[in-house]
Order: C-alpha cells, then structure tokens, then sequence
C-alpha cells in the first residue's frame, strides 16, 4: 500500500514487458519451440523413435498392489502389455479391474488415501519410481472413462485442444491438431461445420469420439479406456469398436469392458481379474491371448465367468 | 501482487521428462495449495484480529473511573442492562418471526402451486436483501404509529399483565415495535432454513400418510413438522443470532432509556440494547468512554457465537448449513 | 380415520371454490359493516377482521358439511395462506413508503449535487453513492478472490483434513458476527496503526469484507462441490496439473453460480451501515480517496438524515426517503443482474 513497493512493480513489469516482446518478435519453427517447448518434444521424439520397434510403449507391471488407506483393492499383479494391441480386462464388478486401469497412469491417485507398491515400467521407466511426476505421466498415458465427459464450457475445437492449452502451451498449428485429432477418432466429418458449438451438444457416442479426439491430441504413448461404451447405445458401440481397432495400428489401448463380445471382438489379449470375496483384493486371474481366453482358458473361474456361470 | 501469480508456466520438458528430478507440476501444486491453504489460515487470523482488537480496545473499561460511564458504576454495571434489552428483543422478535415463517415455509412447500412458490421464494429472498437502515426509517414511519391502536387496545384490556402495561407511548418507539421489525427481518432467514428441512421429508413418509387417506394437514402435522424439527429450530436459532446483532432498525426505531432494566413493551421507557447503543453513542464517545463500547461489543460477539454454534449443531444435524 | 362400509359411496360432501369464495365475500362485507361506525378504522384492519371471521366461519360450515378432519384441514390451510399474506405485507408496505415518500426528491440536483453548505431544503447525494461504489467495489475486490481461494482450498485441498475442518468452522463463525462488531474490529486495526480519530473509506471496506468473505465463501464452495467429479478426472487424464485444473475446468465450470453468489454477498453488504458508522462515517462532499479522511456512503446518510435532521426537518427527511429509495433500486438491480447472468452464463451442456 506504501508507495515503495509500486515502483518496483512498475519495473519488473517493464521487464516482462521486454520479455514478451523478444519471444514473440520471433516467427516460425524457433519460435513454436520457444513458446510451446512440451510439443516440440513430442515433434523431436515422434521423428527420432522408431515407434515400431518391437518393444517400445510395451508395459511391464510386477508384483502390483493397490490400496485406497489401509484397504487392498488388488492384489499381486503381473503383467505385460503388448504394444500397438488391445488389451482387454475383463471380471465382475469391484474387482478391481477398474482400479488397476486407473494405476496405468496414476489417476487412482487422485482419490485421497490410494497408493501403490510394485512396478509399472513403460520404455525403461518405472511409473512409480520416486522422483516420477504422475502428472506427466498421465500425458503418456492417456485416457477415456466410461461416460463421456467433455469440458461443457469448450466447444468442439476447444475440448480436442484442451490437452495441449491447459498445459500453459499455445498451439500455433491449432486447425491441423483439430483436424487430426478428430479425423483419428473418425468424428471429423460429423464435427467440421460445427467446430466452434459446445461440445457437450454432441450425441453421446459423439462425444465419447471427441473424448477420444481429445485424448489423442497430446499424442500420448498408451490409450486407457475405462468402459468407454457402457453409457452408449449399440450403433454409437460399434463406431467406437471400429475406432478402437484403427488406433491399434498406433497406440497401445487397454480397454476395461463388462461385455465379453466386446473383449472379444476388440482386443488381442485378455486378462480376467477376480475377487474371493468382498473385502478382499482383486487380483488378475489370468492372462492369455483373447482367442484362447474364450475358448479354452487354463482356469475354471474364467470358463465360469465368460460362458456366463458366474454370479 | 502482480509478481505472486504463478511459478514458471512452461514446464519445459525434454523427451522421458516424467524422470526429470525437479518435479515441476508437483512444485506448482504445491505452491498452489499453499495459496489457498494461506488464504484459510488468513480466516482463522481475521477471527484472531477480530478477538483481539475487541479484547485489547476494551481492557481500559475496567479501570474506568465511575463517573465517565452514564447511568452505572462500572463496567459491568453498564452491559448488563444493555444485554438485557439485547436478548430481551431478540427473544420477542423469535417468538413472534418463528410461527409465522414455519407457515411461510409450509405454504411455500405445501400449499403454493410449485410455479407460484418460485416466486414466493424470490419475495422472500428479497425480504432479506432491504437493508436494516431503511427497515429502520420504515418501522419508525409506517409499523410503528400503524401499530399504537393496537398497543392502545392491548394496554386498555390486558394492561393488568406487567408486559403490556401503560401508558403506551405515542409515537409507537417501543420495545414492541422494535422487536416487530426484527421479526419481520428474522422472517426469511427462519423461514428458507425451514423449506429446506421441509423439502427433504422423505417423500416416502408423506407417500404412506397419504395413502392412509391423510387430509394434507394430517400429512404435514404426522410426517412433515416431526421430520423438520430440529432445523426449524436451528433456523430459529440462526435467526436468534441474527437478531441479537441487529443494529440499525433498533437504534432508529427504539426510544432508549439508559441504564433500564423492564419488560413492559409499550412504554417510553425501554432498555437499549448492545448493538444499538455502540451505534448511537459511539460519534459521542471519547477514547476512554470508547473502551466501555469495545466490552459491550465483545459480549455480544460472544453471545452471538455462542448461539450460532448452538444453531449451527441442531441445524446441521437435518441440513448442510 | 374414517371407517368405511362397504358399498358406501366414494363421494364425499365437499365445499367448492365458489361456496368458500361466498364465505369470504360474506366475511369481508360483515368486516366492512362492523369498521364503519367506528373511528380511526383503516383497510389493514379491516382486511384482517375479515380474514379471522373468514377463517372462523369456513371452519363452523366446513366441520357440519365436511366432518372434523377436513374442518381442521381447511383452518390451516387457512392460516398458513393468511400467514404468507401477512408476512408479504411489510414487504408491499415497505417499497410502497420508500418509493411515495423517496420520488420526492429525485430530481437531477439530488443526483448530481453534494450536501456541501447545504443547511435546508436542496442538497444532493452524489457523494454518497460514489462513496457507496467504492467502497463495496473496494470490499468486493478484496472478498472475492480470499473467498475463492478459501472455497478452493476447503473442496479442493482439504477435504478430510483437520485443518480444513477448523476453518470451515471459523467461517461459519464469521457468518454469525454482528455487523457492528466488524465496524468495531476495523475501527480498532486502524486506530492500532494510526492516529485514535482515524477514519476512512478503506477502514470500512475492511468492514464489510469481514461479512462478505464468509458469504463468498459458502457460495462458491457449493458451487465447487457441483462440478462433476469426471470433469477434473478427464482433466488429469490428460495430464494437465491440479492447480491448473482448478482454475481452468472446476472454476470456468462453475462460473455463473459463482458470479450469481457474488452479485448476491455484494447486495447484501452494500446496505450495511453499523460498521461505516464507525470505521468511516459521514462526508458531505465528495470525497474519492478511499485511504484519506470520512466518506460518505448511502446507507449512512440515511441514517443520519433522520437521526440529525438539521434545521429544515422534512427537507432532511425527504432526502433520507429518496436515498433509501435509491438503495432498493440499487439492491433490486444487482438481484435482477444475479439472476440474469446466471441463466446468461451457464453452458448449454449444464442446464
């Protein structure tokens, strides 16, 4: 309030000032990394690794346990998910599938009170290792939930770009994200002549698409599709199907699903999880190729489970 | 201010950059949660301040000499009637706001067509938004002389009971009248705390009631009134809270006597109460007299904490307020 | 209950609207015929004569043709609709008064002009409506980013925390206090940093935000506490921060309840005049410097229009009558704007 302190806002604002104008006085490619570092990484990185090399984006999970505060909700998982292919998950309700899904990228975490102990190693590093920030971690690893939930106060443009803007980032090749984006979650050509309307007007299977466009746009390693079909109905379930098996070609997607067709339809391999009884930890069952999972699976409880014996 | 808006935004991050050591967005939340958390502690040192500054500008009022303080010995002697006429009003004015806004509250959620009973609401609402000074010139103007047949007719025929004894003053500036346009203040808090309680019965109780062959009252006095209970009288309470720290309306409203302690309501002769009495003796007082404000000032924030927190455990039991 | 035997009929004898209507017609005009001779009677009194011998009647008739139930049924329904009429009557009564008696002197010198060397008629009050302005507008800017910083961190941060607890606590104590009780904390802050006679418009504005923080805050937690919890999930999964996610999805989201909420706490301080009586008082010329001297404020100066009216009572009052009535109208319009921005602001995907 003393006049003291005002003066030496003024200057550091003048300051800023000029910091402003040296980045933006700039044009062209220099300036897009200056301004927007975090995407010309995903550039340099999309050109330099070779994205199909046999093991790269594969996961390799060990020993995982996960807890909400004292509570076990899974038990012991050990797992590799290929690559470019779909992995289904498939069990009962609560048992633990979901949360599993969830610990991929560490958004259980943001319930207060969940952990995990164990590894979670995508291209030689460790998710869970100590000095590991989940939030980037969830821009590798990206994913859809099982309603769609597109942000109701962005349009269509805005929500595809949601990713990159809330990451502080201008995005000088807007349109051509946009267009990606959309045109790899097959919405483009619904979408085009509308892309400035909220996108919550959408039709649900629509903006599940555009909850898929969107998370693409980051261009993240891994998809984690939790029920991404449940809250749709059946037409909107086989354009999402379809999609799914597109984006194979690139991205590694592990998909929890209660519909067995679907697992079947969609994925390469299929893990079953199940639980003793409630109150105790989920834990994966088994594991195989989704082919030999439905016809004939090593253990009784999965045979139970997908001929429909199950609970 | 301009320089604490946010760490570095651009998180510069190379290939892999989740293994990066620094931690960027964990630092950013961190400094954002403590912001906020700043932002609550500031809660707890404005209640802190508040304590303290009614605390320390009162400590000279105990060693006032007798003759600075009007009508009393010392500082105790000059707040208890001025807490007298504090709760004595306020109590009036529940009493008389409290039958009143539960029948708002039923008509509301009862009785009024559900378009209609949007709009009642907004009345309501706007009943709580007039500001207490022109409450104030209203009850001096309008309530109060409209009111002194009334208190004519009272004191004529129940003039035998101390509380409405005579001689009814004339201009109506009695404890009567300020405690109507308290009632008439307390009103919409009483009464949308009520509505709430009332909207949650569970439909299913009313649903039996009903298809007991209940009239809509047996439906209410059976299922409605006993789930509503406690957060109508929690609302009450509010509405106690409220009215002990009035200030304006009483001041214009009331005639004061200094130092009086009575229960007759019609009378020229009334006690003031705390908050009105800060208000018009404050311009008056100098900075030794002051210090007698500042006590008065502490008991009622004492009082109306005390009554909030009551309130507050009755209302919260039914309701989230 | 009653018992039913079988075969009976399911029709009962019921009153309709129009024999009720006839009971009060009836009433009123006995109400009318009663009040006539005698003295000093006025509408007010009447209407309630009628309404009471209404209710009486209706209740005698209803128990003879209905039975004892729906008698006792229609009383209240009775006195619940009498209750709301009454409780609507100061209301009607109030803006009535303020806006007869506050035309008086709503002419451009009262807008425009001071109360500078003005001892009778004329006089004006543009000071206090600038010093009202400012001084809410200073409160506002200091309440509303505190309250939402508050709100975000008792939603958002510490949830289940104990010191969480403990401050959403105080914020309902500092809902209860007394808003003389804050004109006295402000009043003791700035006499501890400056001289004992210390009076200015900022002083007040600290004042009222004491009451406005507590408000600001409630509102906008419920509002926070109504942003779905999938938004800021789909937020995180995209690997935006959580500080970011707060202030670009959980907030943008909640916006128009917000900005509603904030309209409202503002409509409700700007009346306020206990603590501006201590902590700023009364100016009769303008004065635009929130941080030197006395400030005049609306609600201020009609208190003091009646408590010293001056040489030239009426004039006083009559000038007090039509600030209040500017008061209601600046009350009415920020209710009005309240509920226009909020249906103006929500998304379409919210409604």
């Amino acid at each position: 309030m003393s006049p003291e302190p005002a003066t030496t806002t003024a200057t550091e604002q003048s300051r800023m000032d000029a910091d402003d104008q040296a980045t933006t006085g700039q044009a062209g490619q220099a300036d897009r990394d200056a301004a927007n570092p975090e995407l010309a990484a995903m550039a340099s990185r999309t050109d330099s690794i070779d994205r199909t090399g046999e093991d790269t984006n594969r996961i390799d999970i060990t020993d995982l346990d996960l807890y909400y505060g004292d509570f076990k909700a899974v038990e012991g998982v050990t797992m590799s998910i290929d690559p470019r292919a779909v992995t289904a998950l498939i069990g009962p309700s609560g048992c633990g599938k979901s949360t599993f899904l969830r610990s991929l990228n560490r958004l259980h975490e943001v319930i207060p009170g969940a952990y995990a102990d164990g590894k979670v190693v995508l291209n030689g590093n460790d998710l869970y290792g100590g000095k590991v920030d989940p939030v980037l971690v969830r821009r590798k690893i990206g994913m859809v939930f099982q309603s769609p939930n597109p942000f109701p106060t962005m349009s269509v443009a805005e929500n595809v770009l949601a990713g990159l803007r809330l990451n502080a980032k201008k995005v000088p090749n807007a349109d051509e994200v946009v267009e990606k984006s959309l045109r790899g979650a097959n919405l483009w050509d619904e979408v085009k002549d509308r892309l400035d309307r909220p996108g919550s007007g959408l039709s649900g299977g629509q903006q599940q698409r555009l909850c898929i466009a969107r998370a693409i746009a980051v261009e993240p390693d891994v998809l984690l599709m939790d029920e991404p079909c449940s809250a749709l109905d059946p037409i909107s379930t086989l354009a999402i199907e379809d999609l799914i098996t597109e984006l194979k070609e690139q991205y590694t997607i592990v998909i929890v699903t209660h519909n067995m067709q679907q697992a079947a339809r969609v994925s390469d391999k299929t893990g079953f999880f199940n639980i003793e009884g409630t109150g105790r930890p989920g834990h994966l069952v088994e594991y195989d190729k989704t082919e030999t999972m439905f016809t004939q699976p090593a253990e009784e409880a999965t045979l139970n489970y997908i001929s429909g014996r199950f609970g | 201010m301009t320089t604490t808006q946010t760490p570095p935004s651009d998180t510069t991050s190379t290939d892999d950059d989740f293994m990066a050591g620094e931690l960027p967005t964990r630092r950013q939340d961190k400094l954002f949660e403590g912001i906020t958390t700043g932002a609550g502690i500031l809660i707890l040192l404005t209640l802190a301040g508040v304590a303290f500054f009614l605390v320390q500008k009162s400590l000279p009022s105990l060693e006032l000499p007798a003759e600075s303080l009007p009508n009393a010995e010392d500082i105790g002697g000059y707040t208890w009637p001025l807490l007298f006429g504090t709760v004595y009003s306020a109590i009036i004015a529940l009493l008389l706001a409290t039958p009143l806004a539960i029948a708002i509250a039923l008509f509301m959620t009862h009785y009024a067509p559900s378009k209609l009973a949007k709009t009642l609401g907004y009345v309501v609402d706007l009943l709580a938004a007039v500001p207490s000074v022109v409450y104030g010139l209203w009850g001096i103007f309008v309530l109060a002389p409209f009111f002194v047949p009334v208190y004519d007719f009272l004191a004529d025929t129940l003039g035998w009971i101390p509380l409405f004894a005579p001689v009814v003053t004339p201009s109506g500036r009695n404890m009567a009248s300020a405690a109507l346009v308290i009632a008439v203040m307390i009103l919409p808090i009483i009464a949308s705390v009520s509505k709430e309680v009332f909207l949650q019965t569970p439909r299913l109780h009313e649903e039996a009631a009903m298809a007991l062959g209940a009239t809509r009252w047996e439906v209410i006095k059976t299922a409605v009134l006993p789930h509503g209970r406690s957060g109508v009288i929690g609302g009450a309470m509010l509405g106690l809270g409220r009215a002990l720290g009035e200030t304006m309306a009483i001041a214009l409203v009331l005639s004061p006597t200094p130092g009086l302690i009575g229960f007759a309501v019609f009378t020229a002769q009334n006690p003031s109460t705390i908050a009105a009495n800060i208000a018009l003796s404050f311009p008056n007082f100098g900075g030794q007299e002051r210090s007698a404000l500042f006590a008065t000032g502490l008991v009622l924030f004492v009082a109306t904490f005390v009554v909030n927190y009551i309130a507050r455990r009755i209302a919260g039991e039914s309701t989230g307020y | 209950m009653q018992k039913s035997t079988p075969g009976a009929s399911l029709e009962t004898n019921k009153l309709s609207p129009l024999q009720l209507g006839g009971i009060v017609a009836v009433a009123l005009l006995i109400a009318i015929a009663v009040s006539l001779p005698v003295p000093g009677t006025n509408v007010t009194m009447v209407v309630l004569l009628a309404g009471v011998i209404a209710v009486v009647a209706t209740y005698v008739i209803s128990r003879r043709v209905e039975g004892r139930r729906h008698a006792q049924d229609r009383i209240v329904t009775g006195l619940v609709t009498a209750s709301f009429v009454v409780a609507t009557l100061p209301l009607i009564s109030l803006i009535y008064t303020t806006v007869s008696r506050g035309t008086n002197r709503l002419d451009m010198e009262f807008l425009t002009g001071t109360m500078r060397n003005v001892v009778g008629e004329g006089g004006g009050v543009s000071q206090a409506i600038l010093g009202t302005l400012i001084i809410t507008g200073i409160a506002t800017v200091i309440s509303v980013p505190i309250g939402i910083l508050v709100a975000i961190y008792l939603v958002e941060y510490g949830r289940g925390q104990s010191l969480a607890k403990g401050i959403s606590w105080l914020v309902d104590v500092m809902t209860g206090i007394p808003s003389i009780v804050t004109g006295l904390f402000a009043v003791g802050l700035f006499t501890a940093i400056f001289d004992p006679g210390y009076r200015s418009g900022f002083a007040g504005s600290i004042a009222l935000s004491v009451l406005m923080i507590p408000v600001v805050v409630r509102t906008v937690e419920e509002m926070l506490r109504l942003v779905p919890m999938k938004l800021r999930e789909a937020s995180y999964g995209l690997g935006v921060p959580r500080w970011r996610t707060i202030l670009k999805i959980v907030l943008p989201t909640a916006l128009p309840g917000i900005v509603t909420g904030v309209i409202l706490a503002i409509a409700r301080v700007v009346g306020e005049t206990a603590p501006l009586l201590l902590a700023t008082g009364l100016s009769d010329e303008v004065n635009l410097n929130p941080f030197d001297g006395r400030m005049a404020s609306l609600p201020l100066f009609i208190y003091n229009s009646y408590i010293t009216p001056g040489v030239t009572v009426q004039a006083s009052y009559d000038r007090g009558w039509s600030a209040a009535l500017l008061l209601l109208i600046l009350v009415g319009v920020l209710f009005g704007l309240a509920r226009l921005l909020s249906a103006a602001l929500t998304p379409k995907g919210l409604k």
